[in-house]
């Protein structure tokens, strides 16, 4: 059955449409991924103009969001303290990101840096992700020297703001976890996602989180960033298409429940060699993309300034509170 | 004083004679590009007459919820012994496209590029080729081809403008590439445009019927699901003696009807109320497909609690009360559920041991 997407114009087969959100939000309740990076050339590749499929695709993630958030919350798995910490310092981290992001665009050479953070940044994260879950699945958790490396460190420990998190069984300085955010931020505004894929291994293999407390707290923080993308993309560009985001979802939330539950049957070490792998395969797949000489040399602007209409927002809300 | 006069008269007989000359160089100049217009006016053919105006079946394309495309016959009348050529273009709209190039061993986004004027959809159907029906002059006289749409296409490139829309509409970077590139970036877009369907040449679609009233033509085709809503010209042209010897045009309209119509209104009047309900309905939908499953997982874990209990449970009719059931009996609903459940489970253990 085909059914008309009335902002993208296009007609498409509805279980093609909830199969890509099935694959999509299994891999989001599975990792804590939001999945932005997926659903765009997936999107793209069914025919949909490629700035709704960005912006419908932020819309789906909250509801993939949403009901990962739920699931992680009945199985303890969300720590709101941090998450809120984090999402003050990433949406932070997003303003000063999306300045960067001008400043290349001006100087002409924005895309070229951002086709290379994303390969060198999902390398980096696949590559140690992969490497010292295999090492901890070999050897136990003995043979990570990075479990307990921040806590050894005395000056993280002398900072100001400490603050117990009981929920992830860790004491850090409010600064720590807001710097770290800060820093995701400023990849994700250059790279144009939500950044759960970086996130996810910062909170673990940084900040000591449990893996499945970082999965939950990660789609905690990513359901109030795509929220707000959406309402200014919706407001500002009028690209969100809301049957394809629904009918995404529809996919996507069956696909993060089966996900949540399937975390719990594979342990940390499992979960974070599955997301690293993920990383690898798809820095593989662009670096394939960009030796391979395309058929058609040009095609639609796809990425859609993602992080800028949440700084936007984040501003307004400063403002309003400022008055 | 004599000889003077004569030098003098003699000086302005030849003043005289160099300004006629001049005067007849300017009028004969001047008269090349009028003798040039009229050369060109008594070559030019005669208007096109016109022709019956092409019944179109549908009129009107509804894209409705379910919406999957849609056959449209287009039939008339030409004059007799007449092939025919049937061009349909969507509105023209402004597109911006990243353009890839070769840096090393890698290819990266090199030029952006903001195309103007460029039809949404071209599909050009004939009774035969396009070369056998019209010259040259002709094809790029009314723009029948691709090659001939290009013309009144720019292409502009290095825009550096913010992706985002807004930003993209006003293109206020754009520069005009050289010769060369341009050349290469008409070539890309068409070959996009190719590759999307939307820009279509279908030489031989268009089938004729000698008739007392002239050429009867009729042509069907599929529309392209992809073609965005809005108005199409559809123009028909008879050819005779590879010019055009009358031509008619009409509007083919596509409209999003119902459910789609007033999503897009919606979403274009009152974009913030529509974004704030997109992320309201998508954190329900979450909330909601949570729910479900976690009561779905509630029920299947019914049965397995049941699988715990004693399988020497006597065997119980449907109906029939237990002493256990008769305790029961002031409990709740869902523990009334669950005995129920667990008696049957209790049963149909005993009689799988019974035939085991």
């Amino acid at each position: 059955m085909r059914i008309l997407l009335p902002i993208a114009g296009i007609s498409v087969h509805i279980w093609t449409v909830i199969g890509i959100g099935g694959v999509i939000g299994l891999l989001s309740g599975l990792l804590g991924i939001g999945g932005g990076f997926l659903m765009t050339p997936i999107l793209m590749m069914i025919g949909v103009p490629p700035t709704v499929a960005a912006a419908s695709g932020t819309n789906a993630i909250v509801a993939t969001s949403s009901s990962g958030v739920a699931a992680h919350f009945r199985l303890h798995n969300v720590d709101f303290k941090m998450g809120v910490i984090l999402l003050c310092g990433g949406l932070t981290g997003s303003g000063f990101g999306v300045q960067i992001l001008r400043l290349l665009r001006q100087l002409g050479r924005a895309d070229l840096v951002i086709d290379l953070t994303y390969i060198v940044m999902l390398g980096l994260v696949g590559g140690f992700i992969v490497r010292d879950s295999w090492r901890k699945m070999r050897h136990g958790l003995m043979a990570s020297p990075i479990h307990d490396g921040l806590h050894r460190r005395s000056f993280l420990s002398h900072l100001p703001l400490q603050m117990d998190f009981p929920h992830s069984g860790v004491r850090h300085s409010v600064l720590l976890p807001f710097a770290l955010c800060f820093l995701v931020g400023i990849l994700t505004a250059i790279m144009g996602v939500a950044g759960g894929f970086v996130l996810v291994p910062m909170m673990v293999y940084l900040l000591r989180m449990p893996a499945h407390v970082a999965v939950g707290t990660s789609l905690f923080q990513a359901l109030f960033t795509c929220a707000g993308a959406t309402i200014m993309q919706a407001g500002s560009n009028q690209i969100v298409d809301l049957v394809l985001a629904l009918l995404v979802a529809v996919g996507s939330t069956i696909g993060a429940q089966v996900g949540a539950r399937l975390s719990r049957f594979l342990r940390g070490e499992q979960l974070m060699i599955l997301l690293g792998a993920l990383a690898l395969a798809v820095m593989f797949k662009m670096v394939a993309d960009r030796v391979q000489a395309p058929s058609v040399p040009i095609s639609q602007i796809a990425r859609v300034d993602f992080v800028q209409p949440v700084q936007h927002l984040a501003l307004g809300f400063v403002f309003k509170l400022g008055r | 004083m004599g000889v003077t006069v004569i030098k003098r008269d003699g000086l302005r007989e030849k003043r005289g004679r160099r300004w006629k000359v001049l005067a007849l160089a300017v009028a004969a100049v001047a008269l090349v590009p009028v003798l040039a217009a009229l050369a060109t006016f008594a070559q030019t053919a005669p208007a096109p007459a016109q022709m019956p105006v092409p019944k179109l079946l549908p009129e009107k394309i509804a894209m409705g919820a379910f919406y999957n495309g849609a056959r449209v016959r287009i039939e008339g009348t030409a004059p007799p012994g007449s092939g025919v050529l049937v061009v349909i273009e969507g509105s023209e709209r402004d597109e911006f496209f990243n353009r890839k190039g070769r840096v090393g061993p890698i290819w990266l986004t090199v030029d952006r590029i903001h195309v103007q004027h460029a039809p949404s959809v071209f599909l050009s159907f004939g009774s035969s080729a396009l070369s056998s029906l019209l010259d040259r002059q002709g094809v790029e006289e009314y723009q029948l081809d691709e090659a001939a749409i290009m013309q009144r296409i720019h292409v502009l490139c290095h825009c550096k403008c913010s992706l985002t829309n807004r930003a993209q509409q006003s293109g206020i970077h754009d520069t005009v590439p050289d010769p060369t590139y341009a050349h290469l970036l008409y070539a890309d877009f068409l070959r996009l445009k190719q590759h999307e369907g939307n820009y279509r040449q279908l030489p031989g679609a268009v089938s004729l019927v000698s008739a007392s009233s002239g050429t009867r033509y009729a042509l069907e085709f599929e529309w392209p699901k992809q073609a965005p809503a809005g108005n199409y010209q559809v123009a028909v042209y008879a050819c005779r003696g590879r010019r055009v010897i009358a031509r008619s045009t009409t509007t083919l309209q596509l409209v999003e009807v119902g459910f789609p119509e007033y999503m897009a209104t919606m979403a274009a009047k009152k974009p913030w109320l529509y974004g704030s309900a997109a992320v309201l309905a998508a954190i329900a939908a979450g909330f909601l497909t949570d729910l479900l499953t976690s009561s779905l997982r509630r029920k299947r874990r019914a049965p397995k609690t049941t699988k715990m209990s004693q399988p020497g449970t006597p065997i119980v009719e449907p109906g029939e009360k237990t002493a256990e059931s008769h305790k029961t009996e002031s409990a709740p609903k869902p523990t009334q559920r669950l005995n129920a459940q667990e008696k049957t489970a209790g049963s149909y253990d005993d009689e799988t041991l019974q035939r085991c």
